[in-house]
């Protein structure tokens, strides 16, 4: 979205979401994310997050960021969405696996 | 999803630049799948084409075949490039046959004025022009709505602009459904997605989306009649491309309902091959909810390009002097590229009314055709199909052919032959932009990175996908339109 050494981390967020399926707390959250971008123009580089849960799953996350000021913020491409398109969150032996494609 | 090479392997010649793969090739193919293409672009498509294309073909209530455009490439559930017809009582709507930026769509704007006359002031039109159409991450309109106001955009599209003072009466009857397709359904659209879009009306976006200065060359008027027509009149004159769509409201709207139909599939015992196709019938519940919003997204992006219009009006007319009337700004044709839309078309000799999706392709209707203003009746509806920002766009018609061979529809761009991160490892933004200022395109953007992403090399020869659908009769090539000055989001 944007190049984070140039937004002023002034913001931080509570978020909570919650989703019957694993996969769907990741898009549910990642659009939520590219939500903020556009109604208050918000990025945020940072997130510290909290998943619980066994179906349905809640999500709780302090995200940190900033607002993009269009004199000193170096613009990147503008997500659309979050795609389903070759989606994967899998378990492995090390921890959690995610294939995201985002629409820009 | 698998991308291997097989499919292609499998798809047939079916005449001069068509291609077929049976559906016997694959399992679940209701239809054949049709990819329209010469050897060369053939070649060039991505092997994940053949598998999506086949992938749409496996969709319930699919009519004669599913059809891949020859700028096509791979995309997201359907190829961009691809049309697909659904029985509109027994088959399905999917939110991934759109697309997310519902209705990106192009307009072309013909101006009075010769390149000698903008080219003095091509600078200072650029840069009032990027301050004027705000663009890029996070850009706001001059349009204050409110919820209810904003809600008769969804309903009346370009039409509450020029109520609105943004445009001129006669804009609207040279717009795809005259700038407004019925059926907009406001109360179907969430709140995320109002408060996500209500503040973007007159926003160009990033991404491919763009405004440029075009003009036409010597020997780039192809068939003087039609262009005479279409206000194409002499070679020198100087045009306005817009090429946005519905922007974060539409975007929010294909997310909202994707992740709608992913949950609604099991209750109506839908199977499909990738989940970005998911999908409801078209008389469902959801179904219906989902041409509601999608429907009032395309009317929001038919807005967008009107404000965008307006703006375009006052900065020439404030830089040359005179106003938009007498500088002779008029709306040529506005087309959509991403939609779904009830359309009557004749199947084995009965009329059906089908659900035609048009994913990264232009609806190309023929002489005659009812929607057309009656300046174009007897040439067909004008086709504007955006190259890249180095090489120049096209000027077509839509053909009788075209509404028998693939529902009056027809290519949108060049195409991608690269993604946006391998473009931006072979050229830097600002260098490019230097580089095309020495061959006299002067380039203002919102993000540098993005100017590199829509470098010319990174998209398919525009030529070479216009002489297909010449040849194959889908469009009639009318003009090519050379660009002088672009702003890019």
């Amino acid at each position: 979205m944007v190049d984070p050494a140039t937004l002023s981390i002034t913001v931080e967020r509570g978020v909570t979401i919650e989703a019957p399926q694993l996969d769907l707390l990741l898009y549910d959250w990642l659009s939520e994310l590219i939500y903020l971008k556009d109604r208050d123009r918000q990025v945020f580089p940072a997130a510290q997050v909290t998943i619980a849960g066994k179906g349905p799953f809640r999500l709780d996350a302090i995200a940190r960021g900033g607002t993009i000021d269009a004199e000193h913020t170096a613009l990147g491409a503008d997500p659309k969405a979050v795609t389903f398109h070759q989606f994967v969150l899998e378990q492995t032996a090390d921890g959690w696996r995610a294939r995201l494609v985002i629409d820009i | 999803m698998r991308t291997s090479p097989e499919l292609r392997a499998k798809a047939r010649p079916a005449g001069d630049c068509v291609w077929e793969i049976a559906p016997s090739e694959k399992a679940g193919m209701r239809v054949p799948a049709r990819i329209y293409a010469s050897e060369a672009l053939f070649g060039q498509m991505d092997d994940g084409v053949f598998e999506q294309v086949t992938n749409v073909a496996c969709l319930p209530g699919i009519v004669r075949a599913a059809l891949c455009m020859p700028d096509g490439h791979w995309g997201y559930g359907f190829p961009i490039g691809g049309v697909a017809a659904f029985d509109a009582e027994d088959g399905v709507i999917s939110p991934g046959g759109i697309g997310f930026d519902i209705n990106c769509g192009m307009r072309l704007i013909r101006t009075g004025l010769s390149e000698g006359e903008v080219r003095p002031h091509i600078t200072e039109l650029i840069g009032a022009l990027f301050e004027a159409v705000p663009s890029g991450v996070g850009a706001k309109g001059f349009v204050r709505l409110t919820e209810e106001s904003f809600r008769r955009v969804m309903v009346q599209g370009a039409g509450w602009c020029v109520g609105h003072g943004y445009g001129w009466p006669e804009d609207l009857e040279r717009m795809e459904g005259q700038g407004c397709l019925p059926g907009a359904d406001p109360t179907h659209v969430s709140a995320r997605a109002v408060s996500r879009g209500i503040e973007q009306l007159g926003t160009l976006g990033s991404g491919n989306h763009y405004l440029e200065i075009q003009v036409v060359r010597e020997g780039g008027i192809h068939d003087p009649v039609a262009a005479r027509a279409l206000g194409v009149e002499a070679p020198g004159q100087v045009f306005v491309m817009l090429h946005c769509g519905s922007r974060g409201f539409g975007h929010q709207i294909g997310t909202d309902y994707l992740r709608i139909f992913d949950q609604a599939m099991p209750r109506y015992g839908i199977r499909v091959n990738d989940r970005e196709l998911a999908c409801a019938p078209f008389r469902s519940p959801e179904g219906q909810a989902y041409f509601g919003a999608m429907t009032a997204a395309a009317n929001s992006a038919f807005a967008n390009r009107q404000v965008i219009t307006h703006r375009v009006r006052e900065v020439f007319s404030r830089i040359f002097g005179r106003d938009a009337r007498t500088l002779g700004l008029e709306v040529i044709y506005d087309v959509c590229h991403n939609t779904a839309k009830l359309e009557r078309h004749r199947v084995d000799g009965r009329e059906m009314e089908l659900v035609v999706h048009r994913k990264g392709a232009t609806r190309a209707f023929g002489p005659g055709a009812p929607d057309l203003p009656s300046a174009y009746r007897t040439i067909g509806q004008p086709v504007i199909i955006g190259g890249s920002m180095e090489t120049g766009s096209a000027l077509l018609v839509g053909t009788a052919h075209a509404m028998e061979e693939t529902w009056g529809s027809t290519a949108h761009g060049a195409g991608r032959t690269m993604s946006r991160a391998q473009a931006k490892k072979l050229v830097r933004g600002d260098t490019l932009i230097r580089d095309m200022a020495a061959r006299g395109i002067v380039v203002r953007a919102a993000s540098k990175s993005g100017v590199a992403e829509e470098a010319g090399f990174a998209y398919k020869d525009l030529s070479a996908v216009v002489d297909v659908l010449h040849r194959l009769d889908l469009s009639r090539r009318v003009a090519t339109l050379s660009p002088i000055g672009n702003i890019k989001g």
